[in-house]
């Protein structure tokens, strides 16, 4: 009997190893605004690929409403699990290395440029940064691709300190990292 | 007990993660948020995350750029030339698809080590369910265009679900098949009415066919997203030749992972070792039940 409990923990153990595989990919667009140590927003655009945006023009058209609820799965398009909760909708903020909860999206909007499909949205964050911040966007089901390069987010406002930005990887996860 | 504890444990390994791979729905965002503060959910993390995994997925990316570049400049052409590469990418495209995780391996790796198989039926399954599931998404498409007059719809993503749930309850009767048959041949063998515990039972679970069905039936994205925008451009017979090397291309990857798995299995089986054949006929049975009824679980948890 020990053998076949010891089989369903190793199974059970695994199992994560066995998932998911990309099928749409995103490249993640940010602008930070931050002032005298106080992020405001976040402007985030993302392009979707060519291919994937064609699927979205044909289940959505040009209706934000409908593409809301393809781009932040409700309907199984960009991940899986129907009812499962959002966290985060692929966003991550970091704040002096606090995580920030329940970032949802506002101003959602979608267009087409060239066959692509563009969404952009804000976070609101209003938040004090004493010495770092971060943001990375991650599927955790890896439905979704996200090729998140540095030259892509920006930085604006005025800061009376100076800060350096720079891309990280962790976990295989590219995140943007700025420190003052 | 201990050298069975360690065969288990290198089978579980084995199954799922050299050649690893089921459907792509276990973890969804709130066992993602709630796990990461955990010590489980960095292994998730880094097991997810890794540099074959980010290599694969680059190449990809890659690809699917190449591919809707090159379709537009067929639209254009409408040339030969162009539409040889085409099939070239989409072949390339289809074989790499299908080495990441999510397309079945481990469900057609437990099924292979779980008995002894006719090498016919593992490459009858590789051919079907790589087959099947590329092909699924083009009949998807056609049907949803004949019905609604639209190559996809919010209530076709929404029928991908389903399919989804099928095939994983699929998977769970598979499982529990097999686990069916090695307690029928357990009871049997104590009460002296088989002399082998490995004699023939037929059991819904061990059809081949099944095994393809459980991992074919659920439609392939890309070949869904191929093939809309191909028809969105016109490309009509085009789009279905490119859907038809991709399905190719995940032919030759599946039916490649289920030899290796086959012929490993075949050369250790042939060793006239006690302890492997300790393993053979009393562990590989049940685990192999076992891991697809629990795989088959977890997924389905988190589909509902």
């Amino acid at each position: 009997m020990k053998i076949w409990i010891i089989t369903l923990l190793c199974t059970i153990f695994f199992i994560p190893m066995a998932q998911a595989h990309p099928h749409v990919f995103i490249t993640p667009k940010a602008v930070v605004t931050i002032n005298n140590h106080v992020v405001s927003q976040v402007n985030v655009e993302w392009d979707f690929d060519e291919l994937a945006s064609s699927l979205f023009l044909e289940c959505a058209g040009t209706d934000n409403g409908e593409i809301w609820k393809l781009v932040f799965p409700e309907l199984q398009l960009l991940a899986d699990g129907s009812k499962a909760p959002r966290s985060g909708y692929y966003t991550n903020v970091e704040i002096d290395g606090v995580p920030i909860p329940n970032l949802v999206p506002g101003n959602f909007q979608a267009n087409y440029v060239d066959g692509s499909l563009h969404c952009q949205f804000t976070l609101d964050i209003n938040q004090n940064v004493d010495h770092t911040f971060k943001i990375w966007f991650n599927d955790p089901t890896i439905y979704n691709d996200f090729d998140t390069q540095q030259g892509n987010f920006q930085f604006q406002g005025q800061n009376d300190t100076e800060f350096v930005v720079q891309k990280q990887t962790q976990d295989d996860i590219d995140k943007i990292y700025m420190s003052f | 007990m201990k050298r069975k504890i360690i065969a288990v444990f290198i089978i579980c390994l084995c199954i799922n993660g050299l050649v690893s791979a089921d459907s792509q729905q276990a973890l969804n965002h709130r066992e993602d948020k709630q796990a990461t503060s955990s010590i489980v959910g960095q292994v998730i993390n880094v097991l997810h995350h890794n540099e074959l995994l980010t290599s694969l997925t680059k190449i990809q990316e890659n690809l699917n750029r190449d591919l809707a570049k090159e379709i537009k400049a067929l639209k254009e052409q409408k040339s030969l030339g162009v539409l040889s590469s085409l099939l070239a990418l989409t072949f390339i495209y289809g074989m790499l698809h299908a080495m990441g995780p999510g397309h079945g391996k481990s469900v057609m790796s437990s099924w292979i080590v779980a008995r002894q198989r006719r090498l016919r039926d593992v490459v009858f399954v590789g051919i079907t369910a790589a087959a099947s599931h590329a092909l699924s998404a083009a009949f998807i498409i056609g049907a949803a265009y004949v019905i609604l007059g639209k190559f996809a719809t919010l209530s076709t993503q929404q029928l991908n679900m389903y399919l989804q749930i099928g095939a994983t309850v699929l998977v769970i009767v598979i499982g529990l098949g097999m686990i069916i048959r090695w307690l029928r041949s357990k009871f049997a063998e104590k009460k002296d009415e088989l002399s082998s515990p490995t004699a023939s039972v037929d059991v819904l679970g061990e059809k081949p066919m099944l095994i393809a069905l459980s991992i074919g039936m659920i439609p392939c994205p890309v070949a869904s997203v191929i093939l809309i925008f191909c028809l969105t451009m016109g490309l009509i017979w085009q789009g279905i030749l490119l859907v038809l090397s991709f399905a190719i291309g995940m032919v030759v990857t599946l039916v490649a992972v289920s030899y290796f798995v086959w012929s490993v299995k075949e050369k250790i089986a042939s060793r006239k070792l006690a302890a492997i054949q300790y393993v053979f006929t009393n562990i590989l049975p049940a685990v192999g039940g076992i891991v697809l009824v629990v795989l088959g679980s977890t997924l389905l948890y988190s589909l509902l």
